[in-house]
Parts: structure tokens; sequence; C-alpha cells
């Protein structure tokens, strides 16, 4: 009964994260900022998704804003698909890595920014593979680390506060909750 | 707002911004000069003009015609077919191996060194 509570429980939250990345990506989508630069918020849900529930629900959330948020824009199977898909899954990738053998050293702030300079590098390199095929692309690369750390940042802080303001509500507590509560939490004494 | 980051988050994101503010200040050395603007098209060569004439020549990309201007020692894409018009807002180049890309249309433009020398740094044998 109690398990079958908590599976349930698990697939709303999953559910909810999927459509809260989903909105943020599509939102973000109309936002008429730099070329090129998209602040990635839709990476929240999957940062979310990876502390709590682990990598291959992170995946799922993932691969489901990348397509739905697709086909709302209408652009599925187009260039900006592959790039969102590459950069997507590159970054779920990387953050899975990082939180299972890094979480004593990096919070949400460091898995999300290595998962975005994967998500950018990827991205860059996918445009020098299939589109551009002209090494000077790679003149980016300083340009789009700077994007990742500024993203990647502004991504983990707002993870770290949906994880902190949601903390002992859910029935589900993020895995790095030790490390959490331990260091980060009484803020004052460090 | 410390409250945010570990000790290994503010090392990473340190370590990153001034490696990516380094070589972008780094990579201003490597501008200047530069006589041809070249533009690709899906990685093949489609045109090459002067930097120091005033032209306006279109090419041919999977979405349609590409415009190209050059003016007053600065090159740019005026005119292109694709959705967001991304590269239109790239603006101007003018310096060596500055670019403008347009991923829909697959086109690429950049300024090239006109002579070996100014090309490369040094030249052992």
């Amino acid at each position: 009964m109690i398990s079958e509570r908590k599976s349930t429980r698990r697939l709303v939250l999953l559910s909810m994260l999927s459509a809260c990345g989903l909105v943020l990506f599509v939102f973000e989508s109309f936002l008429p900022i730099l070329p090129w630069f998209r602040p990635g918020l839709g990476n929240v849900a999957t940062l979310i998704a990876l502390m709590m529930f682990g990598f291959s629900d992170a995946l799922k959330v993932t691969i489901l804003r990348v397509v739905l948020g697709a086909l709302v824009l209408g652009r599925l199977f187009t260039p900006v698909f592959i790039f969102a898909l590459a950069g997507g899954l590159a970054s779920v990738v990387v953050m899975a890595i990082v939180f299972r053998y890094a979480k004593k050293v990096f919070g949400p702030v460091g898995i999300s920014v290595l998962g975005a300079v994967a998500h950018n590098m990827v991205q860059l390199f996918i445009a020098y593979l299939l589109f551009i095929k002209s090494a000077e692309i790679f003149i980016f690369i300083p340009v789009f680390l700077g994007a990742a750390v500024v993203t990647g940042t502004i991504v983990g802080i707002v993870a770290h506060m949906v994880l902190e303001k949601t903390k002992g509500r859910l029935g589900f507590e993020p895995v790095w909750q030790t490390n959490f509560t331990a260091e980060n939490a009484e803020g004052a004494e460090a | 707002m410390f409250k945010y980051f570990t000790k290994g988050d503010i090392i990473l994101v340190a370590v990153l911004a001034v490696l990516s503010v380094a070589s972008i200040a780094g990579m201003k050395g490597i501008y200047g000069g530069g006589k041809h603007v070249v533009v690709e098209v899906d990685g093949r060569h489609a045109l090459e003009l002067l930097l120091d004439s005033d032209v306006t020549e279109s090419v041919h990309g999977p979405l349609g015609e590409t415009v190209v201007s050059i003016e007053n020692g600065t090159a740019r894409i005026i005119e292109s077919p694709c959705p967001h018009n991304y590269c239109v807002r790239m603006g101007s180049i003018s310096r060596r191996a500055e670019i403008i890309v347009c991923v829909p249309n697959r086109v690429f433009m950049t300024i090239r060194g006109g002579t070996e020398e100014q090309q490369l740094d040094g030249v052992t044998q």
C-alpha cells in the first residue's frame, strides 16, 4: 500500500517536473536576447529529477522536454531540435557522472555548470560536424564556456532553492540531502 | 548568497570563468589584418571577395539566397531566408578569424589573411 502510494507520488512528481521543464524551455525560446544564448532553464527540472530520483528518471525528463518542446514549437527533427537533443543528452549524462562520483565536492551549482559546459561544447561540435565544417567555428569555445558558467550557475541556484523549499514536503528527498543539511542548510557556519 | 555554493563549486566557477575571459582576451591577438572575405555553403567554398571592395553578392543555400554585403571594410549578411535571422543580427565582421554563421541555410562567412606570413606566427624548417 505504502509503496503503491510512493510510486504514484513519484509518477506525479516526475510528470510535474517534465511539465515545468517544458514550460521553461518553451518560454525561454521566446526571449529575444543574444542569438544562440539561452539560459537553459529547463535544465532545472533535469537537475532536480537527477538529485531526487537518479539518472534514468532525469533522462526521461530531459527527453520528454526536448521532444515535447519541439512538438509545441513545431521544430521536430529540424536542426534546432538536433542541437537541443544532443545538448540535453550530453548535459544529463555529464551531470549524472558528476553527481555519482563527486557529490561531496560539487553542489547543484557545480553539477549544473559542468552539465552546461557539456551541453554547449556538444552543440558546438554538432554545428561543426553537421552544418559548418570549418574549424574556425571553434573560435566560439571561450564564449560558449563563459555562457555555460553563467547559465549553469543560475540553473544550479534555482534548483538549490527549489530543493530547499520543498524539503520534507514531497515524500522524496534528494540523495544529496546529507551533504545538503551538513554543509549548506546551516549556511551561517560556512 | 554563498550558501548556494560548495567550495568545489566556487573553485570550478572561478577557474572556468578565468579560463573563458583569458582566452577571449587572448584571441584578440590572432585577429587583425585579413584581406579576403570567404563564404562557404555546407562546407564548400562558395565565394571569395576582397574586404576593401564595395559589393553585394548572394550565395545559394538549401533554404534559398543569402545576401552578403561588403561596405567600408566590413562584411555582413543583409538578407537571409532562415527563420530567425540570427546571422543578420550577428552584425558585421572586419578582422581576420571573425565569423558569421547561418546554421539553417548552412552559410559560413569568415575573413582570412592576405599572405602566408600574416597568418602564421612562425615557421620552422
